[in-house]
């Protein structure tokens, strides 16, 4: 995920900003992190470099 | 502007889904169909120096015709982490600079909050499958919610029906065409090896 993709992302849940946390990041993208709602706290995670923004009831 | 064809011809290398879902409708969207509509979308001026948002966005066919015109970024959101997977592989097939970002996420609750002026395209379900009836319409009603503009691929006469959800949400249809393409068999269910299937893409301004 290029971090650019922050400008347009929001909570799928309540449209608030999200936050960004890194765990693993090469030049370009972040590979490994979550992003969390800066309103209701969900946490949505980043795996292998892309964000899976489905709301909570839908993940597998 | 480059041509329809050479578009197609940058596409052909997009490659489809590796296990179709039916019950998602997971049917490849055929590159003469993408560079077709991207090429009316680049015409009206709604592709360059824009954000270009794909729902439904599969193994990622109109997102990177999309980005092969010169857009400011493309997001290519899918529901299916596995065909974005085959997305990504087909983005290095293509070579395009482009920014381009895959999202795993739902069109019935997009996680997009686009400020810049956003062109939606899209080829979403629509709704054949049983379940999934009115799938279409969810698609609509997040490009009413997200975009200045938006082109969609429905079955054939879905005219009455896109034109009076389009009225009903702040928009207006102020172009309809219709395409046809081959279809090769992929599901069980589907009675002969190929099959023309008929589409109408609509151009909507959303207010």
């Amino acid at each position: 995920m290029k971090e650019s993709l922050m400008d347009i992302i929001c909570c799928p849940m309540d449209k608030h900003d999200l936050e960004l946390e890194v765990d693993d990041r090469n030049d370009e993208e972040v590979l490994a992190g979550t992003l969390v709602c800066t309103e209701c706290g969900e946490r949505y995670p980043i795996e292998d470099g892309i964000p899976n923004l489905l709301p909570p009831d839908m993940r597998d | 502007m480059a041509t329809k064809r050479a578009l197609e011809g940058q596409l052909a290398v997009v490659a489809g889904f590796e296990n179709p879902r039916a019950a998602l409708e997971q049917y490849p969207t055929p590159p003469e169909l993408a560079a077709h509509v991207v090429h009316v979308a680049d015409l009206q001026g709604d592709v360059e120096g824009r954000t270009v948002v794909d729902l439904g966005a599969g193994t990622g066919m109109l997102a990177l015709g999309a980005a092969l015109r010169g857009p400011a970024r493309v997001v290519g959101l899918e529901l299916d982490p596995a065909a974005l997977a085959t997305a990504r592989e087909n983005q290095r097939r293509v070579g395009t600079t482009t920014p381009i970002h895959w999202v795993v996420g739902d069109a019935a609750r997009a996680p997009l909050c686009p400020t810049e002026p956003t062109t939606v395209v899209m080829n979403p379900p629509f709704g054949a499958q049983k379940g999934r009836e009115g799938a279409d319409r969810a698609f609509l009603a997040a490009a009413a919610s997200l975009a200045d503009v938006s082109y969609s691929v429905h079955n054939a006469g879905s005219r009455d029906f896109v034109e009076a959800f389009a009225a009903d949400n702040g928009g207006e249809v102020t172009h309809a065409f219709r395409a046809a393409f081959a279809l090769d068999r992929q599901f069980d269910f589907h009675e002969a090896d190929r099959k023309e299937i008929e589409t109408e893409v609509f151009r909507i301004e959303w207010n």
